[in-house]
């Protein structure tokens, strides 16, 4: 250690002469506000004198890096410190510590002065974006000790005039390629986790694999420039290799995610009819989407943004879903998913954009995509479009919209006042407009039937439920007394309930396709509802979360007018705009507790098997 | 292995050139081994591989007996190195490497090298880099000294150095020797200035040691022959009288043949001096500079 | 003993030379009984010569009886230092001898002339 101590000392005391000129920049950063009055003043000189001790402290490190040790084994003038009783390892780290300790000491010399006249550390006026963690220093004094390490190694491995220079720079770009195999392995969307993993440990195994041939080149070379270099490259590439290997690996191993890896936080869309969903949770660091059958346990990945993840058919038999091509446009995936041994198909159909909006008819053979201003009707068995009309959409948002038959097709777009209720008919290839639905008093909620034949709209000021016609023409209004919670939606057959909390009682309300009222049936106290499947004829599942937000699972049987607890710790898997079909597979998927499974649940036998997740 | 020094089988290659093949010598605790060879002989590839700056190709070199490579750090402690070309820092003065010496040294006796550097009349604080060659020289002796190491190699110690200066050399050598039986391996061109300094002599030819002897035994059995021919004309004839010297070159002059003999002794030159035709015999022992010349120098054998 | 010289080049070893001449200078008288010799360090330095060697040399002429070391103050002519053995005076002589007749003959002098010669310097160096 004394030789370390040693080296480290004199490698200072060479360049002290850096700390003059530090100071002078100092007081350059201190005389800052002379030429900027005001809060600039400050700022100019904090800005002044920190980027001066980053640059003082980084020239350092690259101008000891590149000068201290190699050219002496270029010229082999280095054989003083080998002639003596010191060890290959203070050589190398006691030159390292004496080029940091000069580094930290000019960049203290230039910010210590402007820090004590009230200057702080301008991490918002450099750059936006998280700010840096507090163990800033360390992560500075590493940065530091791996730019002296890639300085010497590029000085050495310049001045031994070998060959393996070469080499060298096509291992880097060999490196270099797989590095970029291993980010572009990572799915695309969402993965921001791995991509940081990947980033960080290979920053790292890059930082550790310099600092290591650094030491390598002076323990094997010594005072030999050539072999100094041999050492350098073996250890080097040897690291960045295995590090770039180990990434690859890394990213195919998120890229395989399946099913089973999901363990929690997931959720889950059906198909109407059919056990196919499409299920989307984090799985192996990176959020995952996949198209899934809960019945065969078959899955596809899809690598599609977010909530714009794939479309079943509402037969269950199809999938389709939007990915982004190697090289530029959107294409078209879809999938037979009642063919076993059936793979997804990459259709011809590319875009331009990633679509504002794209439905599958029920049996899966037509495709509605409504992209950049244009909507399109594609027949997917010939992968090619049928018709299309333009629409733009300006500052109007998608409702969605439905296929009323194959032939036409309803979309809705609406704006904070009314909402346009259009129609697209594919053998005439025209557009028309059905009809417009005012909302001057603000829209919360908007579903169409399966065949877009009834509408309903939630209105967000009072809660009023209304229902409508293709055309927009009004049918009735459902509820509009004031109410603290409501919310409607339509049963397979046509019907409507509506679940509704006003003067603290809870009850469900079911009305007739004509709007008629029906039946109510009285619900339990719960801090919120949500409305399942019709699991039997006129079974409506139910989703109870009490105060402490645990959720029941519950039957209300619409014709008995009752409701009864059938699990304890499951909920329904459920979504707003969904119709599932009566008694179908999907009206017995629930969420386990705690969100962490998928459960196949028969509330009327009681039996559950867990798909997904579990404990 | 009491041996400061050692070489076994020590074979160098830089790629397909070999430097050094198979050498090997050992260095006996308190001798003076003298390392001879022209340039490009395979001196400095070896003193390399001694200071454990370069990896043999095949075979060892052993400092106190422990392999150079693996235990240079420790050997060093015990080793004092002048190198050919002076390498201290050049921005440090000779006080500053004193003193930087002074913590990495278990021992290390700066007045001893402060009075050094006044009898080389060096001033202790000029940068490394100011001084002349021969101080340069100067201060690596004295830093080299200072930590009284019981091995001291020196490279091509007097290159550079004028008159003066070598003189101081040879002076701080012996006093060496004298006042601690330092052993010392050095490589040199300054035959006639070590000629009674070095115990033991090694020559490197071409990678090889041609020869590794001692002084005493060197001098004794080497000759300069001189005589007037008269048997023949012809080459062979003079070949068979000289054959029991082992003539190491021979030149035919006018007045009579120039032979330098390797295997010389009194008792075989009085029955060469009675050979009728062997008139005006005369030998007379040669400098270690005209015996390396013999050796090393381009091969002549015989001439006609 | 500023005289004494030595030959790194003859074939004679050096520790001998330096005995032979330490001896010859005692014997001559140039070196007085109870005279301090130079120290091993010294002479070895003047000389240019390896300090053992001279250890040598002075070891065996303090075996011989020619020096004696007296501790703490260094090396002196013994107070009766031995005349050279005649065997020894023989040898050295025969040598010299040797040396001269070869010169001798290799100027192509005759042996009156040769004789001539070295009475001439006897009678000089007799009176130095």
């Amino acid at each position: 250690m004394t030789g370390f101590f040693a080296i480290a000392r004199r490698e200072f005391r060479q360049y002290r002469v850096v700390l003059a000129a530090a100071a002078v920049a100092s007081l350059g950063a201190l005389a800052a506000p002379l030429f900027a009055a005001g809060p600039q003043g400050a700022l100019a000189r904090a800005v002044t004198a920190f980027l001066g001790a980053v640059v003082f402290a980084a020239g350092i490190a690259v101008g000891l890096g590149a000068a201290t040790l190699a050219p002496g084994m270029a010229t082999r003038r280095i054989g003083f410190d080998f002639a003596r009783p010191l060890s290959p390892s203070a050589i190398w780290w006691g030159r390292l510590a004496g080029a940091m300790l000069l580094g930290a000491s000019a960049a203290l010399v230039l910010w210590v002065p402007s820090s004590m006249t009230g200057a702080r550390p301008p991490w918002n006026d450099l750059w936006t974006g998280p700010k840096p963690p507090a163990a800033w220093p360390l992560l500075a004094l590493g940065g530091f000790a791996v730019l002296f390490a890639i300085a010497h190694c590029a000085s050495l491995a310049l001045r031994s005039r070998s060959g393996l220079l070469a080499l060298d720079a096509a291992l880097a770009v060999l490196c270099g390629y797989l590095a970029w195999a291993a980010f572009s392995r990572l799915p695309v969307y969402r993965a921001e986790a791995p991509s940081l993993r990947i980033a960080v440990g290979l920053a790292v195994a890059a930082g550790v694999a310099c600092l290591a041939a650094g030491y390598a080149s002076v323990v094997r070379g010594r005072t030999d420039a050539r072999t100094g270099h041999r050492a350098l490259s073996a250890v080097l590439w040897t690291v960045i290799g295995a590090a770039v290997l180990c990434a690859n690996a890394y990213a195919a191993w998120v890229h395989g995610a399946k099913p089973e890896d999901l363990r929690e936080g997931f959720w889950v869309n059906s198909a109407a009819a059919g056990p196919w969903l499409t299920v989307s949770g984090p799985a192996r660091g990176a959020e995952a989407t996949f198209v899934y059958d809960a019945a065969g346990g078959r899955s596809e990945r899809t690598f599609t943004p977010d909530w714009r993840g794939p479309v079943l058919s509402r037969d269950g038999r199809r999938a389709a879903w939007v990915e982004a091509a190697s090289h530029g446009p959107y294409a078209l995936w879809t999938w037979r998913l009642d063919a076993a041994g059936e793979k997804p198909v990459r259709t011809r159909i590319l875009l331009e954009s990633y679509p504002y909006l794209f439905v599958l008819s029920s049996d899966g053979t037509r495709m509605a995509i409504w992209e950049d201003g244009t909507l399109t009707v594609y027949d997917l068995e010939q992968q090619r479009a049928l018709a299309s009309a333009r629409i733009p959409s300006g500052d109007r948002q998608s409702l969605g919209g439905t296929f009323s038959s194959l032939d036409i097709f309803r979309v809705y777009r609406a704006d904070d006042r009314s909402i346009d209720l259009l129609e697209l008919d594919v053998r005439a290839r025209s557009l028309a407009t059905l009809g417009r639905i005012e909302t001057a008093d603000g829209l919360r909620f908007f579903v169409a039937d399966a065949n877009g034949d009834r509408i309903l709209t939630l209105g967000s000021r009072t809660l009023d439920v209304r229902l409508f016609a293709a055309n927009g023409a009004p049918i009735a209004t459902l509820a509009d007394a004031p109410a603290e919670i409501r919310w409607p939606a339509f049963l397979p057959d046509g019907r409507i309930v509506l679940s509704e909390r006003s003067s603290g009682s809870r009850r469900l309300r079911v009305f007739g396709s004509d709007g008629r009222e029906g039946a109510a049936v009285p619900l339990p106290p719960a801090s919120s509802i949500s409305l399942g499947g019709e699991v039997a004829p006129g079974v409506l599942c139910l989703g109870v979360a009490d105060a402490a937000s645990r959720t029941s699972a519950w039957l209300a049987d619409l014709n008995a007018g009752s409701v009864r607890k059938v699990a304890d710790d499951l909920r329904p898997v459920t979504n707003p705009r969904a119709i599932l079909d009566l008694g179908s597979e999907a009206t017995k998927l629930f969420y386990g507790p705690r969100n962490e499974s998928l459960v196949r649940f028969d509330p009327f036998t009681g039996e559950r098997r867990v798909i997904l997740g579990g404990p | 292995m009491s041996e400061p020094l050692r070489v076994a089988g020590l074979t160098v290659r830089y790629g397909r050139a070999i430097a050094c093949r198979d050498v090997s010598l050992a260095v006996a605790p308190g001798s003076v081994y003298a390392l001879l060879g022209r340039n490009g002989a395979g001196k400095s590839s070896l003193v390399r591989c001694l200071l454990g700056e370069q990896k043999a190709s095949s075979g060892r070199t052993l400092l106190f007996g422990a392999d150079s490579w693996t235990t240079r750090a420790a050997a060093m402690e015990r080793t004092g190195v002048v190198p050919e070309e002076p390498d201290a820092p050049p921005a440090m003065t000779a006080l500053d490497l004193s003193d930087f010496c002074r913590r990495i040294y278990p021992r290390w006796d700066a007045a001893a090298v402060a009075s050094r550097l006044e009898r080389f009349g060096v001033a202790p604080a000029t940068p490394f880099g100011g001084l002349s060659r021969g101080q340069k020289a100067q201060v690596q002796l004295a830093l080299a000294l200072g930590h009284a190491p019981e091995l001291l190699v020196l490279d091509d110690p007097t290159l550079g150095l004028d008159p003066v200066a070598r003189r101081a050399l040879y002076d701080e050598i012996v006093g060496e020797l004298a006042d601690r039986g330092t052993t010392i391996f050095l490589t040199t061109h300054d035959l006639a200035g070590f000629e009674g300094i070095a115990t033991r002599v090694g020559i490197l030819k071409d990678g090889k040691l041609l020869l590794d002897e001692e002084m005493e035994s060197l001098k004794a059995r080497f000759r300069r022959i001189r005589y007037a021919n008269r048997l023949t004309e012809t080459r062979t004839a003079f070949g068979t009288e000289l054959d029991a010297f082992e003539a190491v070159r021979v030149q035919v002059r006018g007045w009579g043949i120039d032979a330098i003999v390797s295997n010389f002794d009194e008792a075989a030159f009085a029955r060469f001096r009675a050979i009728d035709g062997v008139d005006d015999a005369s030998a007379e022992a040669l400098p270690l500079e005209e015996i390396f010349v013999a050796l090393a120098g381009e091969d002549k054998g015989g001439t006609a | 003993m500023s005289s004494l010289r030595i030959d790194p080049s003859s074939a004679t070893p050096i520790w001998s030379q330096i005995e032979d001449g330490v001896r010859r200078l005692v014997a001559s008288g140039a070196l007085k009984p109870g005279a301090a010799v130079p120290s091993v360090r010294d002479l070895a330095k003047d000389l240019r010569i390896n300090p053992a060697t001279v250890a040598k040399a002075y070891q065996r002429l303090t075996d011989g009886g020619v020096l004696t070391v007296r501790r703490g103050e260094g090396t002196y002519v013994a107070e009766a230092p031995p005349a050279m053995s005649k065997a020894e005076r023989a040898r050295i002589l025969k040598e010299a001898a040797g040396r001269f007749a070869d010169l001798a003959s290799t100027l192509g002098v005759a042996r009156e002339e040769a004789e001539d010669a070295l009475r001439a310097a006897w009678k000089k160096g007799a009176n130095s």
